[in-house]
């Protein structure tokens, strides 16, 4: 059981950090909001500190098919998720930090003793610059690769069901340059690759590079559009357009991706539609919804009642249906019971 | 009288019950103007009606109701056109369509048309391999054009029949989509259908039928078709070559084109209970024009989700079009007062088409009262030169327009005749996208020359001489408008340097908007200086502060005095000037001998170059800088030589012929003593106010909104035009984009929010304030509508909509027009709460709250918006 130990040590060290804030000026908790402005005369009151920010949480999932002709729900798989992740940055100065984003998961199936263990590093790297103050930023290290938007507010109850079309946790570094908080054009190159859900790192010289450009709307206060484009060593491209939205406390995002695989001409494209949205968060509720279309192979729909009896705790109702196109894989429901710890 | 009581008791409630924590807030309400209606305070600020009629339309036009793509697709139900087809080559067309106008006084323009008629096409012969098309169509038409605001809409619906409110709401549709759709949805557009297919019997042609159009109402009806003859010469090429090519998909059409068109229409308009204006209106062009356009259509998103054929997306990189025409048109205005059996009896004949009974009426009118009145008659010959160039890239489309049109226009009225020379060039550019809409930029330049005719004049070829009796007989006015639906402080800032440059006026009294929100700036500064560098693609920082919507309107006027001292400028004067108004070098343009020089020519050969760009709508100002000075200069040499009107007009109609009308109007002003030249500005604004705005963001919109009907002006007194001092003003009336609302209606003034205390919850008791159109009315219509704002995200949450008849208090018996009305928005007293209603108020929060009264409940006062806070801890105007 070292997973459950692991988390009790997690949420030990996390809460021990919250309740010792007051004398521990320069470490930042939760949001890691700052309480000066960070003009140069106040860079020396703020920095150097650290960021430590948590999330545990425990999910029982109920897996189900419909039988359309009895309609009642048939073939039940029950499992456990438990899920807990932390982020952790060292800020030495406005412009040098070190930034580290860790996982890990386990999946206990009442049928199956274990289903899937795991651990891995989402990010691992050394910023130069601060996108927020500076118009110039260089990150170097274990990274996401500038592509897409990658908006997923249903990470958790939705990890194990879905495809990854984002180029996420790979060695290299990336390059940004804004303009006036109106655009922003981002560079990447991909050194190795970690296949999802492994360990195994494959090391080549070159083995993606990646272009976004994001673009704020003023007219629209609170819009953003991205374009993107990503090469791999195969000849494999992706291009990727989003739009995201805030308005009046409520989030909606969409996104779009192809991509080209050169490898297997049986299949010309790969193609993910995405649209979420987030309601305002009100005193104690929350609502999110989701809709994505894998051409030929999926489509997926989530909807996501929240609700917070205290501001670090989230109690979670999540229902998804997934239609499969695949043949030989067949539709299913997931009904997800969660409970969320932030710290 | 159960509400009468009511509102008695309510207002009777012991102030002991006055809660103890909240106090009483109060508000002026009545705008920035104190006496008038929008619209009449515009026409008393402004004396000269071009510019009133400038500023109302923009107004108007600001607020047209469709904003979004999404709303454009619900609100095309209402434009619908049924074809039947009797030969491969002719139609019958059916159609019926519906525009609305939101005005900034919160009432809407409704404009509902029904055209019926044929349409015939077919290639008559081939000359070579070139077919010639003959085209033909003709309709007869109605137009319905009324004014509607939402009160009235609520209280038909308490006053309708329960059938006709279903068919008016599409049996329950409309309310939901009002409250799914963001509150720009507009129901108006959707609303009441039965009337909308009522629009092809609604012409009155009969007294009776008159007598049914509602007061301020106007009917159109006539009749319009036209004839074209085309041949495209390049045809068989360009289909050889798009074979060739494997370019079966991309259409290219060269046609040329001969065309005649007319309309004949009659429009009523009902003034008052027994007042009736008819318009009897001609226009007839005839002309040739060409077109290129090149275009193809894709299938967009068709293979995004398997279950959707996708949006068909028209592509048309090049779409250009050259036309001359000459145009006639005619006017004649009568006044009926129904009150006279002579009068009725020549309207009947008036609204058939026969003038000629409501002529002599008029003219015996003038011995005793016939209740006919001869207000004026109008023609126009013109010449029309345009050109239209568009790109239309689906999600993102351009327009660009230039027409000169110069006219000969003869006015009759009761105090004689008028002559006018007009020469008038119309520029529009119109950016359009699919996520901020439309913007627009526009400039009229026109010298109205006052003249009179030559008795011994021929009646195909006139000739004039100036009028000796007027101080100043040519006069340029020029316009520049600027229209933009989502306006952010940034290119509000940038409008601004463009009116500085325009009207050469430093506009030092316009307040300056910080293009960020400070505190916006400092919180996510707060929030994000530690984010995870990974995750920054996910927030969207501050953008510069979205103010809402804008139209400005700008004037210059150059009179004769003006014009002849500006007309003997030298030609390396008038290039200096062109050359400063480009941003040029100046001293290098205003060398004497430039035009001899290896430069010139180079400079002159590279702007031939770069023709065949204008096609796609690309133009750079420095690139033609030379042919436009050549052109200047080349004028000016014209009106230097000109002696008579016509050859003065002649010469005008050349100098506007730019591509870059402002830097021509700058130059002018540059080649003379500008600060004497009569300016002038008008701002309206109209602010977007969110929930969640921040303080200083709320402060920029407050700063933005306080400009709306601002006017700034320069010392010397802007000059009347003579054709709109003449007739324009009532012609006007009948254009749906100036249609003003003369009906009197009270005015509200002032509201008042008490809060009490009944010990299970906090009520609000309102009292408004309000002038009275007839003083001794007892009782007036009150609209209330109050929203939920704030809490609520997705769509709007309406608690109550509803009219309700009030008895009036009145204070002051010396001042019987001021009366007070008191009622409770929740509660058991309040006549408008619902159990909802008194929930949600009872949960406290931001609300939004409308008002608008009637005395008859017809004429309903303009609209009066409001943001509060209510609840049990605080109560506040937002």
């Amino acid at each position: 059981m070292i997973n459950t130990r692991t988390l009790v040590l997690f949420i030990a060290i996390s809460c021990s950090i919250s309740a010792s804030k007051k004398s521990l000026a320069r470490v930042y908790g939760g949001e890691c909001k700052l309480k000066l402005e960070p003009t140069p005369e106040n860079y020396t009151k703020i920095w150097p500190n650290i960021c430590i920010r948590g999330m545990a949480s425990v999910h029982h999932i109920e897996k189900v098919n419909l039988d359309n002709k009895k309609l009642r729900f048939v073939n039940k798989r029950s499992s456990n998720l438990y899920f807990a992740r932390v982020y952790s940055s060292i800020n030495a100065w406005h412009s040098a930090s070190y930034h580290f984003q860790g996982t890990g998961f386990s999946e206990y199936s009442s049928n199956k003793p274990i289903s899937l263990e795991n651990r891995y590093t989402d990010y691992s790297f050394l910023q130069i610059g601060n996108p927020y103050i500076s118009n110039n930023s260089l990150s170097i290290g274990k990274i996401d690769l500038p592509f897409g938007l990658n908006h997923r507010p249903l990470d958790v109850p939705q990890f194990l069901i879905k495809k990854n079309f984002w180029p996420t946790k790979l060695w290299g570094l990336r390059a940004s340059q804004s303009n006036h908080n109106l655009s922003k054009y981002e560079i990447g190159v991909a050194l190795g690759r970690e296949e999802p859900n492994t360990t195994n790192i494959q090391h080549s010289e070159i083995q993606s590079t990646s272009f976004r450009a994001s673009l704020d709307i003023p007219a629209l206060e609170g819009t953003k559009l991205l374009f993107s484009a990503l090469y791999n060593q195969n000849n494999d491209r992706s291009y990727g357009g989003a739009i995201l939205n805030f308005s009046q406390g409520a989030t909606t995002s969409l996104e779009w991706i192809r991509v080209y695989l050169a490898r297997d001409q049986n299949i010309e494209f790969e193609q993910l539609f995405r649209l979420n949205y987030i309601s305002k968060k009100s005193s104690f509720s929350q609502f999110i919804f989701q809709y994505e279309n894998s051409r030929k192979e999926y489509w997926l729909m989530t909807y996501q009642q929240l609700v917070y009896p205290i501001n670090s705790l989230a109690l979670s109702i999540s229902a998804t249906h997934k239609k499969n196109h695949i043949p030989g894989l067949r539709s299913h429901w997931n009904f997800t019971f969660g409970t969320m710890l932030n710290i | 009288m159960n509400r009468f009581l009511l509102t008695l008791l309510a207002t009777m409630l012991p102030e002991l019950c006055l809660s103890n924590t909240l106090k009483p807030i109060s508000k002026d309400i009545q705008g920035s103007d104190k006496n008038h209606e929008q619209y009449e305070s515009v026409q008393r600020l402004i004396k000269n009606p071009t510019l009133a009629s400038g500023l109302t339309s923009g107004a108007k036009s600001i607020n047209r109701t469709v904003d979004t793509l999404m709303e454009t697709v619900f609100y095309s139900i209402m434009d619908q056109t049924f074809s039947t087809s009797f030969t491969p080559h002719s139609n019958v067309d059916t159609n019926f369509s519906r525009n609305v106008n939101e005005t900034t006084i919160g009432s809407y323009i409704v404009v509902d048309e029904f055209r019926l008629g044929p349409s015939y096409q077919k290639v008559l012969n081939k000359i070579g391999n070139i077919p010639i098309t003959l085209g033909t169509d003709g309709n007869v038409f109605v137009s319905n054009i009324y004014h509607r605001t939402n009160a009235i809409r609520a209280y038909e619906r308490e006053t309708l029949p329960f059938w006709r409110l279903a068919l008016n709401n599409w049996f329950g549709i409309l309310p939901i989509l009002s409250n799914i759709l963001p509150p720009s949805f507009n129901q108006e557009e959707l609303y009441d259908p039965l009337s909308y297919l009522s629009t092809p019997f609604l012409a009155p042609y009969t007294v009776k039928q008159a007598k049914r159009i509602p007061i301020g109402t106007i009917r159109k009806y006539g009749i319009s078709g036209g004839v074209n003859l085309s041949f495209d010469p390049f045809e068989k090429s360009i289909s050889q070559a798009k074979e060739t090519l494997n370019l079966e998909d991309l259409d290219l059409i060269l046609p040329v084109s001969v065309f005649k068109t007319g309309t004949h229409s009659i429009s009523t308009l009902r003034k008052s209970e027994h007042i009736y204006w008819l318009l009897v209106s001609e226009t007839r062009s005839n002309g040739k024009k060409v077109e290129s356009l090149l275009s193809t259509s894709l299938k967009v998103f068709s293979k995004l989700i398997p279950q959707w054929g996708g949006v068909k997306a028209p592509i048309k990189p090049i779409d250009v079009l050259f036309s001359n025409a000459k145009i006639s048109s005619f006017d004649q205005l009568y006044t009926f007062d129904f009150r006279f059996a002579s009068a009725r009896n020549a309207y009947r004949h008036a609204a058939k088409g026969n003038l000629v009974p409501a002529y002599r009426s008029a003219i015996k009118n003038q011995k005793r009262p016939m209740g006919v009145t001869f207000e004026f008659n109008k023609t126009s010959y013109a010449q029309q030169n345009g050109t239209r160039t568009e790109r239309n890239f689906f999600v993102q489309q351009t327009k660009h327009v230039n027409e000169i049109t110069s006219s000969e226009i003869e006015i009759k009225d009761n105090k004689g005749i008028t002559n006018i020379l007009e020469t008038e060039q119309i520029w529009d550019t119109l950016d359009w996208d699919v996520l901020v809409g439309v913007e627009t930029l526009k400039v009229n330049n026109r010298i109205e020359i006052m003249v009179k005719k030559n008795r011994n004049h021929s009646r195909r070829n006139p000739s004039y001489r100036f009028d000796q009796n007027s101080k100043s007989p040519m006069n340029i006015f020029s316009t520049l408008s600027i229209e933009d639906r989502f306006t952010d402080a940034q290119e509000f800032q940038k409008m601004l340097e463009l009116l500085r440059y325009y009207l050469a006026l430093p506009l030092s009294n316009v307040p300056n908007i910080p293009v960020y929100a400070a505190d916006n700036m400092i919180d996510e500064k707060l929030r994000s200086t530690l984010r995870n560098p990974m995750d920054d693609i996910k927030h969207i920082r501050p953008t510069p502060t979205h103010l809402g919507k804008t139209s400005i309107n700008a004037h210059i006027s150059f009179p004769s005095s003006y014009l002849k001292k500006m007309a003997m400028k030298k030609s390396f004067q008038i290039r200096r000037s062109m050359a400063l108004a480009y941003n040029l070098d100046a001293s290098h343009w205003s060398q004497k001998n430039l035009r001899k020089k290896w430069s010139w020519l180079l400079q002159y050969i590279g702007w031939a170059t770069l023709q065949p760009l204008k096609l796609i709508n690309a133009r750079s100002p420095n690139i033609d800088f030379i042919n436009e000075t050549k052109r200047t200069v080349d004028a000016f040499k014209e009106i230097n030589r000109a002696t008579t009107p016509l050859e003065y007009q002649e010469s005008f109609e050349k100098l506007f012929d730019s591509a870059y009308p402002i830097q021509l109007i700058r130059a002018l002003s540059l080649l003379g003593s500008y600060t004497s030249l009569p300016r002038y500005i008008s701002f309206s604004t109209s602010p977007k106010h969110k929930a969640l705005d921040s303080k200083d963001t709320r402060k920029a919109k407050g700063i933005f909104g306080s400009l709306n009907h601002k006017i700034i002006q320069s010392d010397t007194r802007f000059p009347k035009s003579f054709a709109f001092r003449k007739i324009d003003r009532k012609l006007s009336s009948f254009n749906p984009n100036n249609f003003i609302d003369d009906r009197k209606k009270p005015v509200l003034k002032k509201i008042k929010i008490t809060p009490f205390n009944n010990g299970k919850a906090t009520l609000f008791r309102i009292d408004l304030s309000l002038q009275l159109s007839d003083p001794k009315a007892k009782s007036i219509y009150l609209y209330f509508k109050l929203e939920q704002s704030g809490t609520v995200n997705f769509g709007r949450l309406v608690l109550f909509e509803k009219t309700v008849k009030f008895g009036l208090t009145k204070p002051n018996n010396r001042k019987p027009d001021f009366a007070t009305v008191s009622f409770f928005t929740n509660g058991a007293n309040s006549p408008f709460a619902t159990a909802i209603s008194d929930l949600v108020i009872g949960l406290g929060g931001d609300f939004n709250l409308h008002f608008s009264a009637s005395e008859d409940s017809q004429a309903w006062s303009s609209s009066r918006f409001l943001q509060a806070t209510l609840s049990d801890e605080l109560l506040k105007f937002n």
